[in-house]
């Protein structure tokens, strides 16, 4: 159910010499209730533009965009606020109000009307499910930047938004941060009455997280697809050269107690991966890592093994990508054009793919 | 730690609160002052009276009014402005009452005649001082002690136009101005169209007594004369040393005198003037007791002003002498 | 020269008779305090109430006319205090508007036209204040769901060293102000006599101790103020 729809949105930006720069041009989306839609693209793409007018924080030069059906653009003071409400803003630089810890979490939950004996104890549960104990009286404003995130992602977070728009949050995370901000994420995922609208840099954080990926280029929607058509099938060279090409899966994982090994069941094709993570998985592998050959190979060391069916070739010039039918899932191959040449890899040729279990990362 | 954020929140959750009793709080100070104030505007025992710099200065307010808020329970509010300010007030009803010294301003703001409803009625002569020439103790004009005026302003003249004396004029619409201009009057000269555009020659300060007599004494060639009221001279004369009385009120002479007047407002003009308590007041001045205090007032030793009331006559010419004693003896009768 | 000797001699004993006034509690000094004080203190307190309000909705929101408003702000910020007591003045006078309330020459007239005099300056420096906030604390603020009234006092928190700063600057001009104060007060002795008045009068008849006295008082209170200022000068983030 359509939750944002976004119609031939454009911001422009008026320079001091009079010179105008289209950061956004024609932007269309539609982005589901429950789902996590992703944003990525390059530096000044727009990513943030687009997010700060989605959580009214600018508005933009042309276009409508409708929360269930009205059109936010219109709304009055009040109804922004209403809005606003529903949502939560986490910025790139983490920035905190110049107030205790314990205030700036209990913020969000202040502005709607909670009193001190009703938002206490959850700001003290949150402040410990952040790592922050002891330090509720101490100024946001004086703690480390890692501290100071989590202060962040921790006012944010309190107040149960319906929409949760993360700006390039992982970039300025550092590690521990980025699991807190990781159990939460997933915490979140599985309430379908909420979405989640983040941009980010990391290929592997959109792979991860999102349902569906929008690829922003220049201010222009390039591509929006989930994760597996876009980094298997980029619509153009920009998408290819900018997401790479990986192939991905969605599956469970169980670890093997007797060999030690974790399989991966997707659909109707078991993988193995070295990787020991368990349970519901997306898993993915570089197309340079899979083998083909036009017999079956005997005697090798990687563990996984599979008879498919050429489905589809792509020239790119010194490389070539085919993509291979096995079972009920594609894979994407990337072999050099005289491996291609040598082997006769043509279309409906039937090939055997190989690859190693340690190449199977689980993200 | 956590009373103290209680208190904080407290506060935080009643802003409403604690901006309104801060509101009231403030428009408590401010509001009773107001109040007051305009209690006091229409209270009959307070009066305001206007009067110039140079009568304030002299200190004699500060020593008689005392004595008749004392008697009458009667304050009095002493405005110390210029001679024209103290008029104009008194035009506008600001003030109750004036006290200034230039007679013909006086004549002017009384007058009924023409039609004209008076600013002020039943004027008293209450007193008189008188004015002196000071100067360099080199004395270039070379005044003496018994020349009458017309003597001296000639002298002044002949000096002035050869270079060898600077005369400090006040230049502003005060009392002391007045007078000199009269003065210069008598040998037929207007000053400042006379030496019109010639500073060393005639100077107008356009400032007060004390910074008039301060030019005069820093005059780079030792050549400066002014005119000055005896009682601002007493208040700086041991100052400025090479300074001295070149020329004063020759016996038989009355035009260095400064005869002092006391004008109530109209009544009729301006109906909110405390009328009666002024009555009171310049029944006081000019009662014998207010009399003989103004010429019991000392500064630096010597007597400043003498008592004029009723004898006005006898020191320079004044055509309602008569009118004034048969108006007020009622008023001095309190103060027997 | 001679004279020049005693000049100096009268300052010297002047700042030796200030320093007794002080001591012994002088009742004309006391009172010039209080006059003062309470005229500055009163006039700058109402001016802020008024003022901070409007300052700062200015610097909330941006409108059609906000530039043209800040030029008109600032160019009454720089209003000669004398001239406004002019005005005050004529309005009291009796043949003013307000006339028949009686208040010229009263502490009341006085406020009124310090008051006029510090509004703008409130209001400009509220407003320059609320306008340093970094906008993106603005956003943080609204992302979290601050409707406009609670941003509006979020954002006076986070300047209000910004904000005091301007109090002290109206409340310096006012404290220091001759000219209005003079023409509607009418430098009463006891009643409307400010410490800047009372200079002027005791200088003018040479009554140099009195005039140091309040001299001293003066500039100290000056200094407070501008220590205090160079104290809130480290802004706030």
């Amino acid at each position: 159910m359509s939750l944002l729809k976004v119609k031939n949105l454009s911001k422009d930006f008026y320079k001091k010499d009079g010179n105008v720069i289209s950061v956004l041009s024609n932007i269309s989306l539609s982005i589901n209730k429950g789902e996590t839609f992703t944003i990525i693209g390059p530096n000044g793409s727009g990513k943030t533009t687009l997010l700060r007018i989605l959580g009214l924080l600018e508005a933009p030069t042309q276009g409508e965009i409708t929360f269930l059906g009205k059109e936010i653009t219109d709304f009055s003071r009040k109804e922004k606020t209403l809005y606003r409400r529903k949502l939560s803003f986490v910025r790139q630089k983490p920035l905190v109000r110049d107030a205790s810890v314990f205030d700036n979490i209990a913020y969000g939950l202040k502005v709607r009307g909670s009193k001190y004996n009703q938002y206490k104890p959850l700001v003290k549960e949150m402040i410990e499910s952040v790592g922050l104990s002891g330090m509720e009286n101490k100024n946001a404003r004086a703690l480390s930047g890692g501290e100071m995130q989590r202060v962040v992602i921790a006012m944010n977070f309190i107040i149960t938004p319906e929409i949760y728009l993360l700006d390039e949050v992982s970039a300025n995370l550092d590690p521990m941060n980025v699991k807190i901000l990781d159990s939460f994420i997933n915490k979140i995922k599985k309430d379908k009455e909420k979405t989640i609208i983040l941009s980010t840099h990391d290929r592997y954080e959109a792979i991860r997280l999102a349902d569906r990926i929008a690829v922003l280029n220049e201010g222009k929607i390039n591509q929006i697809n989930s994760p597996r058509v876009i980094f298997q099938s980029p619509k153009d060279e920009f998408t290819a050269h900018f997401v790479g090409y990986e192939n991905i899966f969605s599956g469970n994982a169980r670890v093997d107690t007797e060999s030690n090994l974790n399989q991966v069941k997707i659909n109707d094709i078991v993988i193995t991966t070295s990787d020991q993570k368990e349970g519901e998985v997306k898993v993915c592998i570089h197309p340079e890592s899979i083998i083909l050959a036009k017999n079956s190979p005997q005697n090798v060391s990687s563990l996984n093994l599979y008879k498919g069916k050429v489905d589809e070739i792509r020239d790119l010039g010194n490389l070539i990508h085919v993509i291979i039918k096995i079972k009920s899932e594609r894979f994407l191959v990337s072999i050099t054009k005289l491996s291609q040449q040598k082997l006769g890899i043509k279309i409906g040729t039937e090939v055997y793919v190989n690859f190693k279990a340690t190449d199977v990362k689980i993200l | 730690m956590s009373e103290r954020r209680a208190l904080k929140t407290i506060i935080s959750e009643h802003k409403a609160a604690f901006l309104i009793i801060f509101i009231l709080v403030l428009g408590g100070f401010f509001g009773t002052f107001f109040i007051l104030d305009l209690l006091s505007a229409r209270n009959p025992n307070r009066i305001i009276l206007a009067t110039t710099t140079s009568t304030y200065d002299s200190g004699l307010l500060d020593y008689l009014l005392p004595e008749f808020t004392q008697k009458t329970g009667i304050e009095v509010s002493i405005l110390s402005v210029g001679t024209g300010q103290a008029l104009v007030y008194g035009e506008n009803g600001d003030v109750d009452v004036i006290l200034v010294h230039s007679r013909s301003r006086e004549d002017a703001f009384v007058n009924d005649i023409d039609g004209q409803t008076p600013f002020g009625i039943n004027r008293a002569c209450v007193m008189y001082n008188d004015f002196i020439i000071v100067g360099d103790e080199n004395n270039p004009a070379e005044l003496l002690q018994n020349d009458n005026i017309t003597t001296v302003m000639t002298k002044l003249k002949f000096s002035i136009d050869a270079g060898n004396t600077t005369f400090y004029s006040r230049g502003d619409g005060s009392g002391t101005y007045s007078k000199e201009i009269s003065l210069w009057s008598f040998i037929g000269v207007t000053p400042d169209i006379e030496w019109f555009g010639e500073p060393d020659k005639y100077t107008e300060t356009g400032q007060g007594m004390a910074a008039t007599l301060q030019m005069t004494y820093q005059d780079a060639n030792n050549q400066g004369y002014t005119l000055i009221d005896r009682g601002t001279w007493l208040t700086f004369n041991d100052t400025y040393t090479i300074l001295q009385i070149l020329a004063e009120s020759v016996v038989g002479e009355d035009n260095l005198l400064n005869p002092y007047g006391v004008i109530p407002v109209n009544l009729e003009l301006h109906p909110q003037v405390k009328y009666n308590s002024v009555l009171r007041f310049v029944g006081f001045l000019t009662s014998d007791y207010g009399q003989n205090l103004i010429n019991t007032y000392t500064k630096n030793g010597e007597t400043l002003f003498h008592a004029a009331f009723g004898i006005c006559n006898s020191t320079h010419n004044c055509p309602t002498t008569e009118k004034e004693i048969s108006f007020w003896t009622i008023y001095q009768q309190e103060f027997t | 020269m001679d004279n020049k000797r005693k000049m100096s001699n009268e300052i010297i004993e002047g700042i030796f008779e200030a320093l007794y006034l002080i001591v012994t509690l002088n009742p004309e000094i006391w009172s010039v305090i209080e006059v003062s004080f309470r005229v500055s203190l009163i006039s700058t307190f109402l001016a802020a109430l008024v003022s901070l309000p409007i300052g700062s909705f200015i610097g909330l929101r941006e409108f059609r006319g906000k530039r043209f408003l800040s030029n008109l702000i600032n160019t009454f910020m720089g209003f000669p205090p004398v001239v406004m007591g002019l005005i005050v003045f004529l309005l009291l006078s009796t043949g003013g508007i307000f006339g028949s309330l009686g208040l010229l020459y009263s502490t009341s007239a006085m406020i009124i036209a310090q008051f006029l005099l510090a509004v703008p300056i409130i209001i400009g420096t509220g407003k320059a204040a609320i306008e340093s906030v970094d906008p993106a604390l603005k956003e943080t603020v609204l992302s979290l769901g601050a409707n406009e009234r609670q941003l509006w006092w979020e954002l006076i928190k986070h300047s209000k060293k910004s904000i005091i700063a301007g109090f002290l600057v109206a409340f310096g001009q006012a404290i220091s102000e001759v000219g209005a104060v003079m023409i509607v007060g009418g430098n009463i002795r006891w009643a409307t006599r400010t410490f800047t008045t009372s200079i002027v009068l005791h200088t003018r008849m040479g009554e140099f101790g009195m005039a140091i006295a309040l001299g001293i008082i003066l500039v100290s209170i000056a200094f407070i103020l501008n220590y205090g200022l160079t104290r809130l000068q480290g802004g706030d983030k």
